[in-house]
């Protein structure tokens, strides 16, 4: 750990540096974007995960088959574990927020207070009902569609937390409800966001003040209570058009993971021999079915998510799709936005001559993205490609149920259609995490400077501590041993006992 | 006036999350310390009736931990939401011991999982020293915690500096964690919550004792018996160390609290929860002094917390006589609709009973013992 403090000491001094204000956030920066990815890698089961175990068990009950009720049995033990670590991670996310990014308690206060606190009540929900699923799996026996309405219940909960959580983080991507404020303030492409909710004033003096004294301003009861009357719809966040396209794109990636994951498993058991395969097709097939039709719905869920971009954020929109400065021509993005091919695209030196004077803020955020611009359009034509891909593997999979496609699949691999089913699930589970983690990262880098989008940037929100490459590391080390531990307690359960129980097994001809 | 539903939800929201928060976490904390101590037993008699009994709690931990975790997460996001400057302030001015409890949370749950996951799959020594990290993580998370509530009792360490005519708080670096009332409240809570899981334990073993064919309860008693006795004398000992803090540093919050009999009573609820402990050694009188120890330990736990905290009204933070009034802090941003905290409390009251009928099921109608954790 020693070492790795510094060596973040060293890429502190020698690429972060400016100023010791920069330095602490970029320390928490990475701290934060362990923290999350860790936190995601667990969080997906419990937004995903639950539709294929209730898949499975419903299958079962409908059709008293007790080989589906106890790949559900399985997969609840999955969804329990990581639940869990997902419930701790979530928990040192959100005091890492609070400790290290404090200033973002003004938004917790105002903008995300509906969110948040609607998602405590889900989250009450999802984790008293997960206990009472996993407590109760198989001892309901009059009535065992009831078991499966716990199930939903939780399923309810988890979606419901997702959808609260991602609005808050919706609403930082497009801050619904300030009218032309972004505009107005920092970034003239930004077009009207909403209806103005916001008192002017407040706003102003917010942007103004939090540049200058940083989050010590929430230190000051007496300049807090300057602020007073900062908003009159506290629910506009939920209602951001950016929550909903969110939401469902966030959503069919979890289930995309989870379901690609849960059949690379029942393809490893099939192809090490590790029990019947009857039994392992069962599930293959299922959450095979379930990752093939997520896949063809973030199709649209992603095409919906692009055009927002589009229209909110132009100057990441052009850097994920890499138009250069002066502007250029995307036939593909062209015919999907306005039908033809030929639609010219202004580049950053367009959005440069929009800003006024002295707006310094807007001319960062053009730095950033020209900045970061090559990273954003390979992290987002790497998910683009893997989604694309994706597909291909979805529409393959259905060769098990088609014998036109079996035939043009087996014709052009030279494989039968479940061999291909078997290493397609490996591929799919791999590239739907590069597709999520790549997904993310562009989201959440393109947004440089800012903390809110053209309103309060992360030097405003870090706390007034300093950072110090040694916490930070001590931090990393910590989320990263969580990881492992979860991995771990999912390869005892899972993976451990698998020879012992069947005997070596057999290997997949 | 807006700000007077704010100020009024805010403390009724914080104040039913801390006290529900406490109530479940002071078991979380008193298993997660005494549960290796059975195991270490274990080990060294080469015992397995202290393992059992040791995997037997760990079962019952795990179960209330998730729920007073979630409570946790309430209490932070209602602190944000209804007092953004109280909590700016602690985790500005309480930096280092916020930091410590945040790692303590991390460590804590990480390792009671893999205790509870790899029970049987580890060597016994490694065990033995992931449960010692769980001890560790849960004494650090109270230790930590407990340094906003001495802040709020007495703000030493705090700097204030003024400019444009406004009073900002900040931080004297590690001066904080000199504040006269937090060491001994830190390990009050500490003493008093493994003194009264001793005494549920005790309770528990002699109950199950009746019907109990190996011997695990009978074996495991002495070993109830002597925590609760150190324990309960440790925390007679802290409360009155304390008490007598506050009445120094926060003499409006003692003042409050002697005013109405509560320092009476809290000592002297202290002094019969140790007296029960020596009673408790007593074969014949055990099986009543035992079940006594536990609720009036609990009992002493909520009542000193209740008190304490509510002694401080209507200041959110005393200072000496006079304090800071919860109005200053409440949030001014927008009058948070009341929708949101009734709609808590309905959910709440709805899931603390699906929580409960669900622990009676897994404790009495569906035992967790024969229960298989590895996939087939």
């Amino acid at each position: 750990m020693i070492l790795f403090s510094v060596l973040l000491n060293e890429i502190a001094d020698g690429y972060l540096a400016t100023n010791s204000t920069w330095n602490s956030a970029n320390m928490a920066e990475l701290m934060t974007i362990v923290g999350i990815y860790v936190h995601a890698f667990f969080l997906i089961f419990a937004v995903g995960f639950p539709i294929v175990a209730l898949t499975l068990e419903s299958i079962g009950i409908a059709r008293k088959d007790d080989d589906y009720i106890n790949l559900a049995r399985n997969a609840s033990k999955l969804w329990g574990i990581t639940f869990a670590a997902g419930a701790v991670t979530g928990t040192l996310v959100e005091f890492g927020l609070v400790v290290v990014w404090s200033g973002t308690i003004a938004l917790m206060a105002s903008m995300a207070a509906a969110p948040l606190i609607i998602e405590l009540y889900a989250f009450i929900i999802e984790i008293v009902l997960i206990g009472t699923y996993l407590t109760t799996f198989g001892k309901i026996k009059r009535w065992r569609y009831g078991h499966v309405l716990i199930g939903v219940g939780v399923l309810i909960g988890s979606n419901l937390s997702a959808y609260a959580i991602l609005a808050v983080n919706a609403w930082m991507q497009v801050p619904w409800g300030t009218g032309n404020m972004v505009s107005q303030f920092f970034l003239p492409w930004v077009p009207t966001l909403g209806p103005l909710v916001i008192d002017p004033s407040k706003l102003k003096t917010l942007a103004t003040v939090l540049p200058i004294v940083g989050s010590s301003l929430l230190s000051s009861p007496g300049a807090f209570q300057l602020l007073s009357n900062f908003t009159s719809n506290p629910w506009i966040a939920l209602f951001n058009p950016e929550s909903n396209a969110t939401y469902f794109h966030n959503l069919l990636a979890a289930l995309i993971v989870t379901s690609f994951l849960a059949a690379s498993y029942l393809s490893f058991k099939i192809i090490r021999g590790y029990g019947l395969p009857a039994y392992n097709w069962k599930g293959l097939k299922v959450s095979f079915f379930i990752a093939s039709i997520a896949t063809f719905l973030q199709a649209v869920a992603g095409d919906y998510q692009g055009r927002l971009l589009y229209m909110y954020q132009r100057n990441i929109f052009n850097a994920t799709e890499g138009i250069p400065p002066r502007g250029g021509y995307d036939p593909i993005v062209s015919i999907l936005l306005y039908g033809n091919p030929s639609h010219f695209f202004p580049g950053s030196d367009y959005l440069a001559s929009l800003l006024p004077q002295n707006d310094s803020l807007g001319q960062l955020t053009l730095n950033a993205t020209n900045l970061y611009g090559p990273i954003l359009h390979l992290m987002y034509y790497a998910m683009v490609v893997s989604g694309v891909i994706l597909a291909v593997i979805a529409v393959g999979h259905f060769g098990l149920y088609s014998k036109l496609l079996r035939k043009i699949v087996e014709g052009i691999l030279r494989i039968k259609v479940e061999t291909f089913v078997l290493y397609g699930s490996f591929a799919g589970a791999i590239l739907s995490i590069v597709a999520s983690v790549t997904g993310w990262a562009t989201r959440e880098m393109g947004r440089h400077p800012w903390t809110v989008y053209g309103l309060i940037t992360y030097n405003d929100v870090v706390n007034s501590h300093s950072i110090t490459p040694l916490f930070t590391a001590a931090i990393i080390a910590l989320e990263i041993g969580i990881l492992m531990a979860g991995l771990w307690g999912i390869y005892m359960i899972f993976f451990k006992k698998l020879k012992a129980k069947h005997g070596g097994g057999v290997h997949y001809q | 006036m807006f700000t007077i539903n704010n100020v009024f939800w805010g403390i009724a929201t914080i104040g039913t999350t801390f006290f529900l928060h406490i109530f479940f976490v002071t078991v979380v904390l008193g298993l997660s310390v005494i549960i290796p101590i059975f195991e270490i037993i274990g080990y060294i008699r080469k015992d397995e009736k202290f393992y059992r009994f040791a995997r037997r709690l760990t079962s019952y931990l795990i179960r209330v931990d998730l729920f007073a975790g979630v409570l946790a997460t309430w209490l932070t996001v209602f602190l944000a939401s209804y007092w953004p400057s109280l909590l700016y302030i602690a985790t500005n001015v309480l930096f280092y011991p916020i930091s410590l409890a945040l790692g303590g949370i991390m460590v804590a749950i990480v390792s009671m999982a893999l205790y509870w996951y790899t029970w049987d799959y580890m060597k016994r020594r490694t065990h033995i020293a992931v449960g010692l990290f769980m001890s560790a993580g849960a004494l650090a998370v109270a230790f930590g915690m407990n340094s906003i509530l001495a802040m709020m009792y007495c703000p030493y360490g705090v700097s204030t500096t003024s400019s444009m005519g406004l009073t900002f708080f900040g931080s004297n670096g590690l001066d904080p964690l000199n504040n006269p009332i937090f060491l001994p409240l830190a390990l009050y809570t500490w003493f008093i919550s493994i003194s009264l899981v001793s005494f549920i334990v005790l309770a528990f073993a002699i109950f199950r004792s009746k019907n109990d064919f190996t011997d695990e309860f009978q074996h495991t008693m002495r070993t109830s018996r002597a925590l609760s006795l150190i324990f309960s004398f440790l925390s007679l000992a802290t409360i009155v160390w304390t008490l007598l803090e506050l009445r120094g540093y926060s003499q409006y919050v003692y003042h409050q609290m002697s005013a109405r009999g509560f320092v009476l009573i809290s000592i002297v609820l202290a002094a019969v929860v140790a007296l029960l402990s020596i009673i408790s050694l007593l074969e014949d009188a055990a099986r009543y002094a035992a079940p006594a120890g536990a609720f009036l330990s609990y009992l002493l736990f909520m009542f000193f917390e209740v008190t304490s905290n509510t002694s401080r009204y209507p200041y959110l933070v005393v200072t000496n006589s006079t304090g800071i009034p919860a109005s200053s802090l409440v949030n001014p941003l927008f009058n948070i609709p009341d929708i949101l905290p009734i709609a808590g409390l309905l959910v709440m009251i709805g899931m603390l009973a699906t929580f409960l009928f669900t622990l009676y099921l897994a404790f009495f109608v569906f035992p967790v013992d024969g229960r298989s954790k590895t996939a087939t």
